[in-house]
């Protein structure tokens, strides 16, 4: 036996007096003989009672306990920013001594069991006569390609050298790649704002402020240090290829290539090897857990090895690119780096059609006509529909065309009792042309007849099919 | 304006007070939050406080382009789900004997049946609200017991407005079940039916009174 389901939909309508006249006693008088719903109206109604009652409640907590742990975490946070825009005023005037000898210290330590926690320097700020540590000699990151993307609040340039302390962010639909030294480099995803606090020779240090980068490292330097910062993590590598990302305070690693340290803002280091996904969770507490190779895109012209010239990609439609290899996702125009010479371009539209062409790049910068991409031409698959498909659709069908076979008898006049039927049909199965052939003379029949062949519906034959059938019309009178 | 943007501003010039005001502002709601999700467990309070470690480190990034309040909720429901899927045995509200409401300063009480009723009847919804699924017990708690908006949840949770009111018409269907096959409730549900119109003849019950 079937059980009767409550109509919820209806019954909150009921509670919540938002019914017709008519509707409600609709209702009333189906819950006079149904007692599954009144049970259930029964519920709703408890339901609403039970929210009131639970509206004032709070858990009983120490909060006294809480706000002195945050206060001193209010602190170490409030110092760190204070520390960041001292950094960025004075960037790389002698701030910079500690800064290093911080890092010396942190690369002698060996596998810190409890790194050092950042503390606030009690001490003044340092003068001029701080101890002069020489300085590592500065690396010229460059723009490879950019779509949609700012540096330092205005349009990122292809071809732009990065200064330290450089701001990128990107909008939906956007991307940034940079190169950085040969080999290794960085792409911000869409939607990221990364800024570049540190790019020597001796190391690189990324602060993500919200998003997505995927990053290559080569060793680009004997000891060289890449270190990825966001939210209170830090993300160390050596050779490696891995995204980091940054939404919401949770910070996630996905590591394709080589291996990762991360130390987590309390101080717990965690290593990875590749291949690897880690999620912070925000909790204390971290997962690794093993994975499939996780998606990891090279950044742009990473090799600094042949003359390049600016291109802009413009197409209103597209939103994937496939260009010399790699795929990029992006809806905004795209300004790249490439190499000199004929370049085939590849792009899909939102429908996943396929537009491809030529593009010749010399020394001058280009721009790319949308017209000289080609679109693929939409191709036309002829369906098919097996003739056990079609006889039971003719079957049902019979019995109303042989009205316009009696109708035409009862007019008198020699009627034909055998035709031909030629009918088209969608790809849906719907038919798209009815023609009833070699019927001589009878104008009203055959319009009567592709009437109600035109209403039929076949399996989908997944392309248009047309076919012709013979039609023995008998009369029941 | 709000009021939050002022606190937050000068929050990020590293004034430490404004993330007192911060705390002291959010952390009721919080705290209901993150209690209505893991339920009566002594993690409450280090979730809670959690999601304010989180809330000031990640002040820096909060651009604003959202309320401060979805953020913020996002926070909370993020921790609170990490909390959950460490899997740590969490006590549930049908392992636990529920205190009742803290009303510390509440007056005497004066309908002692009353409150023991109400308390009794909170603790059921808790312990059906605990056997509802993460998703389910999520909008819910947001939005019919936090009154958060479909919209703000859509965003707290990174989901469409329409998956939202999907999910939450599925969970309370799913509770309504929960509610009306719940053995201690099975007086005030047999009341309210009898207050429903339509009354359907019933015999007699009056062998079903007596034992």
């Amino acid at each position: 036996m079937t059980e009767h389901r409550p109509k919820t939909a209806a019954l909150l309508a009921y509670a919540e007096d938002v019914l017709s006249e008519a509707g409600r006693a609709r209702v009333e008088r189906h819950l006079a003989s149904c007692a599954v719903c009144r049970q259930e109206l029964a519920a709703i109604r408890l339901y609403d009672t039970l929210v009131d009652d639970v509206d004032d409640e709070a858990p009983a907590l120490d909060f006294d306990r809480m706000e002195l742990t945050l206060a001193r975490e209010a602190q170490r946070v409030s110092t760190q920013m204070q520390q960041v825009k001292r950094r960025r005023a004075r960037w790389p005037a002698v701030a910079l001594a500690a800064a290093a000898a911080a890092l010396l210290a942190w690369l002698a330590w060996p596998r810190p069991a409890s790194p050092p926690v950042a503390e606030a320097p009690s001490e003044p700020e340092p003068t001029v006569e701080a101890p002069v540590v020489e300085e590592s000699p500065a690396l010229s990151p460059v723009v490879t390609l950019a779509s949609a993307a700012l540096a330092d609040g205005a349009p990122l340039a292809v071809g732009a050298v990065l200064p330290e302390g450089a701001a990128l962010a990107t909008e939906a639909g956007g991307l940034a790649h940079v190169r950085l030294v040969d080999g290794t480099g960085f792409a911000l995803r869409a939607e990221s704002a990364v800024r570049l606090t540190r790019a020597r020779e001796d190391g690189v240090e990324l602060t993500l402020e919200r998003g997505q980068v995927a990053h290559q490292v080569g060793q680009f330097a004997h000891q060289s240090r890449y270190v990825v910062l966001a939210g209170g993590y830090e993300v160390q590598v050596v050779g490696t290829r891995f995204v980091v990302s940054y939404v919401d305070t949770e910070l996630g690693v996905d590591l394709a290539e080589g291996a990762l340290e991360i130390r987590t803002p309390d101080g717990e280091t965690v290593r990875l090897d590749a291949p690897a996904r880690w999620r912070s969770g925000g909790g204390r507490e971290a997962d690794a857990e093993p994975a499939a190779e996780p998606a990891v895109e090279t950044p742009w012209a990473l090799a600094a090895d042949a003359p390049r010239t600016e291109v802009t990609l413009r197409h209103p439609e597209l939103v994937r690119w496939e260009i010399d290899g790699a795929t990029l996702e992006a809806g905004a125009p795209i300004a790249l780096s490439m190499r000199q010479g004929e370049h085939r371009i590849q792009g899909w539209d939102a429908r996943g059609r396929l537009h491809t062409g030529l593009l010749r790049v010399g020394d001058v910068p280009v721009e790319m006509d949308p017209g000289a991409l080609e679109p693929e031409a939409p191709r036309v698959r002829p369906g098919h529909l097996d003739p056990e498909q079609i006889a039971p659709v003719l079957q049902r069908g019979r019995r109303l065309i042989s009205r316009c076979y009696e109708t035409a008898l009862r007019r008198g006049g020699g009627v034909q009792s055998h035709i031909r039927l030629r009918v088209s049909v969608g790809h849906l199965g719907e038919v798209t042309r009815a023609q009833v052939l070699d019927l001589q003379g009878n104008g009203e029949m055959a319009t009567c007849i592709t009437n109600y062949a035109s209403r039929w519906t076949f399996p989908p034959p997944g392309g248009p099919v047309t076919f012709e059938v013979p039609l023995t019309l008998s009369a029941r009178m | 304006m709000d009021p939050d943007a002022t606190l937050i501003a000068r929050a990020k010039d590293g004034d430490t007070a404004a993330f007192r005001q911060i705390f002291l502002r959010h952390r009721e709601k919080v705290s209901r939050i993150v209690y209505r999700m893991i339920g009566p467990s002594p993690d409450v309070e280090d979730v809670v406080q959690d999601v304010f470690l989180n809330v000031y480190r990640s002040l820096p990034s909060f651009r604003g382009d959202s309320k401060f309040s979805t953020w913020l909720y996002r926070l909370a429901t993020n921790v609170t789900r990490m909390h959950l899927r460490r899997g740590r045995s969490r006590p549930k509200f049908s392992d636990v004997e529920v205190p009742e409401a803290p009303s510390d300063d509440a007056p005497p009480q004066v309908t002692p049946d009353l409150q023991v009723e109400r308390a009794e009847r909170v603790r059921a919804l808790y312990r059906l609200l605990d056997e509802l699924s993460e998703k389910k017990r999520e909008v819910l708690v947001l939005h019919d017991l936090e009154g958060v908006p479909a919209k703000e949840i859509a965003e707290t949770l990174d989901i469409p407005v329409l998956t939202v009111r999907t999910r939450l018409f599925y969970a309370r269907k799913d509770l309504y079940a929960r509610l009306a096959a719940e053995p201690s409730l099975q007086g005030v549900m047999e009341a309210l039916m009898d207050q429903l119109p339509g009354k359907p003849k019933r015999k007699p019950k009056t062998e079903s009174a007596s034992p």
